[in-house]
């Protein structure tokens, strides 16, 4: 293969897999995304592809949820496993999980839903970070770590090298800014069909932003009084 | 047979639109996402609604939400923010038109000449621009921004730096000014209050100061299309195209929304290639057509274009199709200051700081959603963790992805906080670039565009991080005593260069009047045209710019007109004559 990662550490897996085992299949699971309909007959071999169809909705909500926390931590019990409990709510309780299950699923639709893909790859390098994450609390592994363990899988990942390697690195990197977006803005509390706020997001309220309006008492001049730019000479 | 078929109703496709329509000739305007037909009807302040890239929208995709968007194969931690619909990018984005720097072009003989991408200069001079720069300005209409309190702080940070103040639309030094932005000013009580019973048309017009910039514009409620306060093409040019029968003695031009060009179509003429049409398919029904136009011209953006091109098969005897792509390498800088900023309300961007031969700065301040999205997606890992190897903090307090309740304690009060944007006047380099996908499956439009980012000369990173510590004093003279310097991966949101014009046949594929060098009749009007990253500043007035003179070519060279910019005066698209055509038409 010709992505390596940047640290030669060679990590070997409970199972015995190498990192670079793993890293091959988490590349052919991300291109298994985009080409189920073409090569079905080559995914079936893949270890991970099963896992990923194995993986029930309770281990990619529960995933999903240690990735939230992970971003935004609050007061639920994904955010005190990772040791980060707050006195806040966090991306949980704004309702950022199902929004970001919708919104992979929606972005790259398929028979292997997005979330699945993604939460394959985050509990399989959880479990190369940290083999005990695999019996713990949640199904998840990723879900087991602790803060510096789930920012350690996004080192790994993000030390990923090669052309094999780049739509891990394009999913996995979007996933921190995806779940930032989602859990600070409407996403948990609106209802699409009718097109109102169930009520206020849990974002507004971290953020004490004032909420939308049509226009605000914000308008402070012009700079130096100057109302137009010179003409060219 | 039309005269010209343009595809692509975003930035640029509707400049061409409008000005040919207005010339009498009969122009097909081709778009692939959605008419937005009822705009404040169907437009949202919210911003998931507005912005999520699967469901929004603002995204690149289909009209129909309930369908997915269309794919983009990206190689690497990166993103590309575009929209699809009329409007196009200019539905979302900050309205930011300043001129592009000067060295940049083919004329340039200041002191500081090394400083710019002298191999990939536009291959004419920037005074033969400044009439197409001053008849778009006249036309969207341009004007000096407003301030809010966050521009306040900008401003006068990068005074007590002792940054000169620019007065001028031309960019000749170092210097600070508030942005020129296709935004028209707060007049009546736009601006000057919170009440939403008086911030409806005509009481407001204008900018309302609302805050919302990258979810469309549809302020003042009530007002006509042209008159909305962001300068989008949707409110601007379009309009003006499809009123040219009204508002002057010219040509209606026709819009068809869902409308995605799979195909141009050319013949041999001898040992030569001319376009001949486009082949189109309703996103909609699926049903594909075919129409003949005397000259085509490609405005689908510096992704699809090029796509459109390679799906074709038209000549690319240079290989150069798709590639020399440039997006300003851009980062974020957010400080947090102990006082009011105002950061969440005002025109998203209104004051910037220009550094030629470097790139630029501006005054950034978005809602939570974004402000979050913005201070978490990083290529120099998380903040306090690791940092992939990268260049540093820039004397920032710290770098990279702010996550957890790092996050929470800074994103605590946001309008406490200051963002600059850093717009990095960076190189072509051939290996970023735009090709066809082979790793994913081709959709309905053939295969689809794969953006690869693969080099950055080391004069590109070694702006950026000049930039990124000018960035970083601006914030700390404003009062900002705690500084993250992102360190954004590739955010693609000025994207350019990727079918470039060029001095030479031998790197470009356009020649200096944006035809297609080996295509007869083929122009192309986007960001892809441009020659390189214009030295920094925002690119769409630029392209607008080109777009205009592109428009007189074409007019010039295959219809036997005369050019009219500098001849006559240009209407504003707020024009009372505009007005009244749009309200006249329905639109």
């Amino acid at each position: 293969m010709a992505f390596t990662a940047r640290s030669s550490r060679a990590v070997e897996t409970v199972t015995g897999v190498s990192r670079r085992e793993l890293l091959r299949r988490a590349t052919v699971l991300i291109a298994g995304a985009a080409l189920l309909d073409r090569l079905p007959g080559a995914l079936r071999v893949q270890g991970w592809l099963e896992d990923a169809y194995a993986a029930g909705p309770n281990v990619v909500e529960q995933t999903m949820n240690g990735l939230v926390a992970f971003i935004v931590p609050g007061r639920d019990r994904y955010s005190r496993a990772q040791g980060t409990k707050t006195k806040t709510p966090g991306g949980i309780e704004a309702g950022a999980t199902p929004a970001l299950v919708r919104t992979l699923d929606r972005f790259l639709p398929g028979p292997l839903p997005l979330s699945a893909t993604a939460a394959t790859i985050l509990n399989e390098f959880a479990a190369t970070v940290d083999p005990a994450s695999r019996r713990g609390k949640f199904a998840s592994p990723f879900a087991n770590l602790s803060f510096a363990k789930k920012a350690k899988v996004f080192q790994t990942i993000e030390s990923l090298q090669g052309d094999e390697a780049g739509s891990i690195r394009f999913l996995i990197g979007n996933l921190p800014d995806l779940v930032a977006f989602l859990a600070y803005s409407e996403a948990g509390v609106y209802d699409a069909k009718r097109r109102r706020l169930l009520g206020r997001p849990v974002g507004w309220r971290l953020s004490h932003y004032t909420g939308v309006a049509d226009g605000r008492k914000e308008f402070k001049g012009y700079w130096q009084g100057r109302k137009a730019a010179e003409p060219s000479a | 047979m039309h005269d010209v078929i343009v595809v692509g109703a975003g930035g640029a496709g509707p400049v061409v639109a409008k000005e040919l329509a207005a010339r009498g000739l009969d122009v097909l305007l081709l778009e692939a996402g959605a008419a937005f037909a009822h705009s404040e009807r169907q437009w949202s302040h919210l911003e998931s609604e507005a912005n999520n890239p699967a469901t929004g929208i603002f995204r690149f995709g289909p009209g129909d939400r309930t369908k997915p968007p269309w794919a983009r194969d990206l190689p690497q931690n990166s993103f590309v923010w575009q929209t699809a619909g009329v409007g196009g990018s200019t539905l979302h984005y900050f309205a930011n038109s300043p001129r592009a720097m000067p060295g940049a072009f083919l004329d340039y003989t200041g002191s500081d000449t090394g400083a710019y991408d002298r191999q990939h200069l536009a291959p004419f001079g920037y005074r033969e621009l400044i009439p197409y720069y001053e008849w778009v300005e006249h036309t969207l209409p341009v004007q000096t921004a407003a301030m809010g309190t966050k521009e306040e702080l900008f401003l006068r940070a990068a005074a007590k730096l002792g940054l000169a103040y620019q007065t001028s639309k031309d960019t000749t030094r170092a210097a600070f000014r508030p942005q020129e932005n296709a935004i028209l000013q707060p007049q009546g009580t736009a601006g000057r209050t919170n009440d939403p019973e008086k911030l409806v048309y005509p009481r407001a017009r204008g900018c309302t100061f609302c805050g919302h910039c990258p979810q469309g514009c549809y302020e003042p409620l009530k007002s006509p299309r042209n008159l909305r306060a962001k300068r989008s093409t949707h409110t601007s040019y379009v309009p003006m195209a499809l009123t040219a029968d009204r508002w002057t003695r010219g040509r209606a031009a026709t819009l068809i929304p869902d409308a995605f060009a799979v195909r141009v179509d050319m013949e041999r003429v001898g040992e030569a290639v001319r376009a001949t049409g486009i082949t189109w398919r309703n996103v909609r029904t699926g049903e594909t057509t075919t129409e003949q136009a005397k000259v085509v011209v490609l405005a689908a953006g510096a992704v699809e274009t090029p796509r459109l091109w390679l799906n074709s098969g038209l000549p690319n005897p240079n290989d150069q199709v798709g590639r020399g792509l440039t997006d300003h390498f851009l980062d974020y800088i957010v400080g947090r200051l102990p006082a009011y900023t105002g950061s969440s309300k005002g025109p998203t961007s209104a004051a910037r700081a220009d550094f030629p031969g470097y790139g630029c700065l501006e005054g950034a301040g978005v809602v939570p959603g974004l402000q979050a999205q913005s201070m978490t997606g990083s290529g120099a890992g998380i903040a306090g963790f690791y940092d992939n190897g990268t260049s540093g903090t820039a004397g920032a307090t710290v770098a990279g992805r702010l996550i957890g309740e790092r996050l929470k304690r800074f994103l605590g009060g946001i309008d406490r906080l200051l963002a600059v944007a850093v717009i990095t006047d960076d190189d072509v380099s051939s290996t970023n670039r735009v090709t066809l996908s082979t790793a994913m499956s081709p959709d309905a439009h053939g295969p689809v565009a794969r953006v690869e980012l693969r080099h950055r000369t080391e004069r590109t990173l070694s702006n950026r991080e000049y930039l990124a510590a000018r960035a970083v004093e601006i914030l700390r003279a404003a009062g900002a005593r705690e500084i993250v310097r992102v360190n954004w991966p590739p955010v693609l949101i000025h994207i350019h260069s990727t079918m470039r014009m060029g001095t030479s046949e031998s790197d470009s594929v356009l020649d200096g009047d944006a035809e297609a060098r080996w295509v007869r009749r083929l122009f192309v009007a986007d960001n892809s045209a441009l020659p390189n990253g214009l030295g920094g500043p925002n690119p769409t007035l630029t392209t607008q710019a080109l777009a205009t003179r592109t428009a007189e070519k074409i007019f010039v060279r295959y219809f036997g007109g005369d050019p009219w910019v500098g001849q006559e005066s240009p209407v504003s698209s707020v024009d009372d004559t505009v007005t009244r055509a749009v309200l006249a038409a329905g639109l």
